[in-house]
């Protein structure tokens, strides 16, 4: 595992591996779960279609996950979208969303450059 | 014996990755099963209801979602035993109220804490077992002896029992069980409980527990009582225990004359006479008498009069001088309040501080002495009398006022006098209590250029940590400690290696409670140049102050201590000017003069407090300067605060910056991203801090 690309990628690695009980392959393997994790693109889509209702939920739901891997900037970075959606105000949830996919390619792209054996692992599993 | 089966756990959650999490925190301990919705969680329990002993569900839920699944489960008279567990991410308060409103036993917060999630299940299945087999209302679920309202009942039934032997009531009161929790873990200090129980009950008749570490029984009735009534209870308890901390406890008793005072009163009567001993090891136990209730009428009539006081000026102010032994020279006074009362007479702090330390008062009383001295000390400038900094008491609870330094600096402006001639005394307790909101006060006011005194060390914890963490210019020994100390060999070399250490870090040290000559020359032999104590003045009032202030010969400036306070930025005098500089930004002064202690040989070194004076440091000698080594953590502007603000400007934009700190990943990691040079982890080790300073500048050159 690359801890340090993880770290600047905005994921607080100590507490993540903390609440898996410091096991750093389940670990491993969860998160590169993320990848294939729908909700993202669900969310970014129902956005640019004004559908505030599923952005909602699909937003929510990301957050859940960003929470429980310690995404940490990708968490703080959706307090404000979902609470936006909430509401209804689709003029704020755009701004809300404006810097969240920067943040979310940024970890895709740590999670996926990690060294072969944790890709492997979700590949093969 | 094959082990117990283990509890099986139905998780709910629509999210894969959030069920595979519960599924790691939950597995060492429980079997669990899970569902993807609500619909889904249903039709397991009715096929699985006998094996499920608990739920945790989620909220939001496509087909069908958490309140819903919780309704029906309520609906279900054998579903609905099943303790839940809603999770959710907490976005409002009331989000956990409808949930337990709705029927859930529990609440978690996404994201999970794993220590919280066991605990809770945990709980709730322990509390689901103890329902089932015994009656909630009689015993008390943790440690089986009698629920309070139960043991209430059965005592009264007693009193009317005519075989019954005569008793009198007592409770035993655990003191500072939450250390016992804190120490050792919430699995000890139920350990503690439940022992405590077991002895009580072979004692006697009747044991009820009356609120978390509070327990009451039944003792013979006797005239009087004895230590050793009590001290095989606690002896026992520790001998079973066998944990590293002695577990004292105090008891109270009530001795029943007329058994129509409420039972509950009786009980509060007992625990008020265990209260009074609290803190005081001699005696175990203590029993409920008129002259406890008389002491309650007392506080409570000083607690009525304590206003009018104020109003009235029934306080005053009294000055302790403080003396340099070397010359006998005044060099400041302590001041110390009076309170002189219409109704009960001249009152020595002792009868009122620490009633108004307990009832908040001691803020409104403290700030009313700063006035009164600031008026003082301007009247003698005007007056163009001798003055010397007068020294005044911050209590613990001014700290909690959120704008101290603000309060201080308006006095000294609303009185227009020289700020160092007030000097604030801070007790240790207080930075016990609350570290970090200490620390950045006293940084503040000694910002403002007030000289900060920490008063009684020696009496508590005297951590040398706090010495290194809170910017104070004096130390006031204690003078229990003193007059211990002074008595065998032993604690002699404690009190003189204390004053080198004191002035090591730059410290003043005035010891206090000084009587006699002999102690004098002691303090003499040991280095210890400031003495307080009735040896040299008693407190005395404003007038005879202003008497000595005339006679005595005073200390040169006034203020001779300031020659030691630790200057804002030091040169290393073993340097010559053609060697290059480096900048130390640090708040604990030892951490500093390690660092320094480290490098003199090959730099000359400049020191700041924090960001801000850094930065101030470097503006003023940028020629020298070719490093920084700046801490991650302080008080007023921290290492990412200093990176940032200097790598904003270009002169400073390539100068090398070494972030210290503790270890920890995501400082370094922030740290590096912030354009720091290197990071140096404490606790320091002398090569790897010349090497990593040497190779930052070298590359900075290249």
């Amino acid at each position: 595992m690359n801890r340090y690309d993880l770290v600047k990628a905005g994921i607080d690695v100590n507490a993540a591996l903390n609440r898996f009980g410091n096991d750093v392959d389940t670990y491993e393997q969860i998160l590169s779960e993320f990848l294939k994790d729908p909700h993202y693109q669900e969310m970014t889509d129902a956005i640019k279609a004004g559908d505030c209702p599923s952005a909602f939920s699909a937003a929510h739901a990301l957050r859940d996950i960003a929470g429980n891997l310690s995404l940490i900037d990708l968490y703080d970075a959706l307090n404000p979208l979902v609470e936006a959606l909430r509401k209804g105000c689709l003029e704020d949830a755009e701004q809300a969303f404006e810097p969240v996919p920067a943040l979310y390619h940024k970890l895709v792209e740590a999670i996926q450059n990690q060294p072969k054996k944790v890709r492997n692992a979700w590949m093969n599993g | 014996m094959s082990p117990q089966p283990k509890h099986q756990i139905l998780v709910v959650d629509d999210n894969a990755i959030n069920r595979m999490i519960l599924n790691k925190i939950l597995s060492d301990t429980y079997q669990v099963v899970t569902a993807e919705n609500g619909q889904q969680a249903l039709d397991i329990c009715e096929k699985e209801k006998e094996h499920i002993s608990l739920i945790i569900l989620d909220v939001l839920m496509p087909v069908m979602d958490g309140y819903t699944c919780l309704a029906h489960l309520k609906e279900d008279s054998q579903l609905s035993t099943i303790p839940v567990i809603i999770a959710a991410q907490q976005d409002r308060e009331t989000d956990e109220v409808k949930a337990l409103s709705c029927g859930a036993n529990d609440y978690v917060t996404k994201p999970y804490k794993p220590e919280i999630v066991l605990k809770r299940v945990e709980n709730l299945i322990k509390l689901r077992e103890n329902a089932a087999l015994i009656n909630m209302m009689e015993k008390d679920s943790l440690t089986g002896c009698l629920a309070k309202d139960y043991f209430y009942q059965k005592i009264t039934a007693l009193f009317s029992d005519p075989k019954g032997e005569p008793f009198n009531l007592a409770v035993a009161d655990i003191n500072n069980f939450k250390i016992v929790n804190d120490l050792y873990g919430t699995k000890n200090g139920d350990a503690v409980l439940k022992i405590l129980t077991e002895i009580l009950s072979q004692r006697s008749q009747l044991v009820g527990r009356l609120g978390a570490d509070i327990f009451a029984f039944t003792v013979p009735q006797k005239d009087s009582y004895e230590n050793e009534d009590f001290r095989s209870i606690v002896t026992e308890l520790n001998g079973k225990l066998g944990l590293t901390l002695s577990i004292s406890i105090s008891f109270g008793i009530y001795k029943i004359h007329d058994t129509n005072v409420g039972i509950s009163l009786m009980c509060d009567r007992a625990r008020l006479a265990a209260k009074s001993i609290k803190g005081t090891y001699l005696s175990l136990f203590s029993i409920y008498d008129d002259r406890l209730r008389m002491k309650m009428l007392t506080e409570q009539r000083i607690t009525e009069s304590m206003e009018t006081a104020i109003k009235e000026h029934q306080f005053v102010v009294y000055y302790q001088s403080k003396t340099n032994i070397r010359d006998n020279k005044l060099s400041g006074a302590e001041a110390l309040v009076r309170w002189i009362s219409p109704s009960y007479g001249f009152m020595s702090p002792g009868d009122f501080i620490p009633l108004f330390e307990r009832n908040g008062f001691i803020t409104k009383l403290d700030m009313y002495v700063w006035n009164q001295v600031a008026e003082d000390i301007a009247t003698w400038i005007k007056e163009g009398k001798p003055v010397v900094p007068i020294s005044v008491n911050v209590s613990r609870a001014d700290f909690y006022l959120p704008n101290l330094p603000d309060i201080i600096a308006g006095i000294i402006k609303e009185h227009d006098i020289p700020v160092e001639y007030l000097h604030l005394e801070v007790t240790e307790s207080a930075y016990m209590n609350n570290p970090h909101q200490i620390i950045s006060q006293v940084t503040l006011l000694k910002r403002m250029g007030i000289a900060i005194e920490m008063d009684d060390f020696g009496t508590g914890y005297s951590s040398l940590n706090m010495l290194s963490e809170l910017p104070i210019d004096y130390l006031k020994l204690d003078m229990n400690f003193i007059q211990k100390g002074l008595s065998t060999p032993k604690t002699r070399s404690i009190i003189s290696f204390i004053i080198s250490l004191a002035h090591w870090l730059n410290l003043v040290v005035i010891a206090e409670g000084i009587e006699t000559l002999e102690q004098v020359n002691q303090l003499k032999e040991m280095d210890c140049t400031y003495a307080q104590g009735y040896y040299f003045s008693k407190p005395v009032p404003k007038d005879v102050f202003e008497q000595i202030l005339l006679t005595w010969k005073i200390d040169a400036s006034g203020q001779a201590e300031k020659l030691h306070e630790f200057p804002k930025e030091i040169i290393c005098k073993k340097t010559g000017t053609d060697h290059p500089a480096i900048l130390i930004i640090e708040d604990a002064n030892i951490d500093k003069q390690v660092l320094a202690g480290m490098l003199e040989e090959e730099y000359q070194i400049f020191t700041a407090n924090d960001g801000t004076e850094g930065y101030e440091a470097l503006r003023k000698h940028k020629a020298e300067i070719v490093a920084v080594l700046c801490d991650f953590v302080m008080p007023v502007c921290d290492g990412m605060q200093f990176l940032t603000t200097i790598r904003q400007n270009p002169e400073f934009a390539d100068l090398p910056v070494i972030i210290t700190s503790q270890e920890s990943e995501n400082v370094a990691v922030r740290s590096l991203e912030n354009g720091a040079n290197d990071i140096i982890s404490k606790p320091y080790c002398k090569e790897i801090v010349r090497s990593r300073v040497r190779n930052v500048i070298l590359a900075s050159k290249q």
